[in-house]
């Protein structure tokens, strides 16, 4: 009995201690988890206020591009178009340039141009000179002239075979 | 027992916690709740802008000029297939170079579609025998097919012993249906529309009266 007094009254002291600081954690725990719980609460109803404001929004919006719906359609059909007319107009063979780089003189007698075979020219002339003056006149004026063949066809006729790519200055 | 009745409290709390644990972190919890407002939030964000910026575009446009336009860029690109057009473009070219048309051979197809998915016989070719007499008579033809409106591409040309026999295909194309909604933004198309004007400025029509042009402005689509 003697001995246990002493230990009772420090250990009421201790006690008294260990129950002030669990009761001031516990309250800062419960303050902070009301006002975390306050903000997180309050930032939902923020976000659901802002959602109903800018989906409104939206919805007018929406009702006055439909009231121009004439307007964009003309638009985007225009937008469609230019790109048909720019995408028709790429990489092609002028067949007048081609033609009108032969000499009109050339005595021609057959020739034949099929700008999608790919770029094909057959040229047939009674010299195989100026066959080659017209394969040279082409260069530069396509990206590349390839002289696929020059044949003789006894007695007087030179058949010459070009592929041409499109792209070269004019 | 009285002794222990300041743990009262923070097991009270713990446990408030512990409850309001699910309301707060589950699936369906509050925190949940926010990332989706906060996400949703965002997407209307963007597509109110998008929105705001079409409009913008769309009120500084003036619809008899779009339409005034669209229609100059069907005379040169046409919505339908247009034969009598062609064979006036082929027979004025002809003309104008002295070759004389022999004749026509070709296979048209459906004349006119409203529908891209509708265009599966788009092709509007024909081949045409003429009469020429020598190389500078088959270029300025070429030049004059090359250089008139609505836009048309020789496809072949085969000249043998003063005959030609070409292949010219009438360029054409539909009005589709084109997406609209809000993710879908307009852009002012005038500067093209000008450069276009200016490319196609030398180009030849065919005189009226000579025949009927069917540019195909059918609003229908849209």
């Amino acid at each position: 009995m003697i001995n246990l007094l002493p230990t009772t009254a420090i250990d009421d002291t201790k006690l008294a201690k260990i129950k002030h600081a669990v009761k001031t954690v516990t309250t800062v725990v419960l303050v902070a988890y009301i006002v975390g719980s306050a903000a997180v609460r309050g930032r939902a109803w923020y976000l659901d206020n802002r959602n109903k404001v800018v989906s409104s929004q939206i919805v007018q919006l929406t009702d006055q591009v439909n009231k121009l719906a004439n307007v964009e359609a003309f638009m985007r059909q225009q937008e469609d178009r230019i790109n048909q007319i720019q995408q028709a107009r790429i990489n092609r063979v002028s067949v007048a340039d081609a033609a009108g780089l032969l000499q009109t003189d050339l005595n021609v007698s057959h020739w034949l141009y099929a700008p999608r075979l790919p770029q094909s020219v057959i040229t047939i002339a009674p010299s195989s000179q100026t066959l080659e003056n017209y394969a040279n006149s082409l260069i530069g004026k396509f990206k590349t002239v390839d002289i696929t063949s020059l044949t003789y066809h006894p007695p007087q006729d030179w058949e010459l075979v070009l592929k041409l790519e499109p792209g070269g200055q004019k | 027992m009285k002794q222990w009745l300041w743990l009262a409290y923070p097991v009270g709390v713990i446990l408030v916690l512990f409850l309001s644990t699910k309301v707060l972190f589950g699936p369906t919890g509050v925190l949940a709740h926010l990332a989706q407002n906060q996400t949703q939030l965002q997407q209307q964000q963007v597509t109110s802008s998008q929105l705001k910026a079409k409009l913008a575009v769309l009120q500084a446009t003036n619809l008899d000029s779009q339409q005034h336009n669209l229609n100059y860029l069907l005379t040169i690109l046409p919505a339908n297939k247009n034969l009598p057009l062609l064979l006036a473009q082929i027979q004025q070219a002809a003309s104008n170079s002295g070759a004389i048309v022999l004749g026509f051979n070709g296979q048209v197809g459906q004349v006119s579609a409203t529908d891209s998915a509708s265009q599966s016989d788009n092709k509007f070719a024909l081949a045409v025998d003429l009469a020429i007499t020598n190389m500078a008579q088959l270029q300025t033809l070429l030049n004059h097919l090359e250089t008139s409106l609505p836009l048309l591409q020789v496809n072949k040309v085969n000249l043998t012993d003063g005959k030609a026999n070409i292949v010219i295909e009438g360029l054409w194309s539909p009005l589709t249906k084109l997406p609209a909604g809000a993710e879908h933004p307009v852009t002012d198309v005038q500067p093209q529309v000008a450069e276009i004007s200016d490319r196609f400025k030398n180009y030849w029509q065919v005189s009226p009266g000579e025949a009927l042009p069917d540019t195909g402005v059918n609003l229908v689509p849209f």
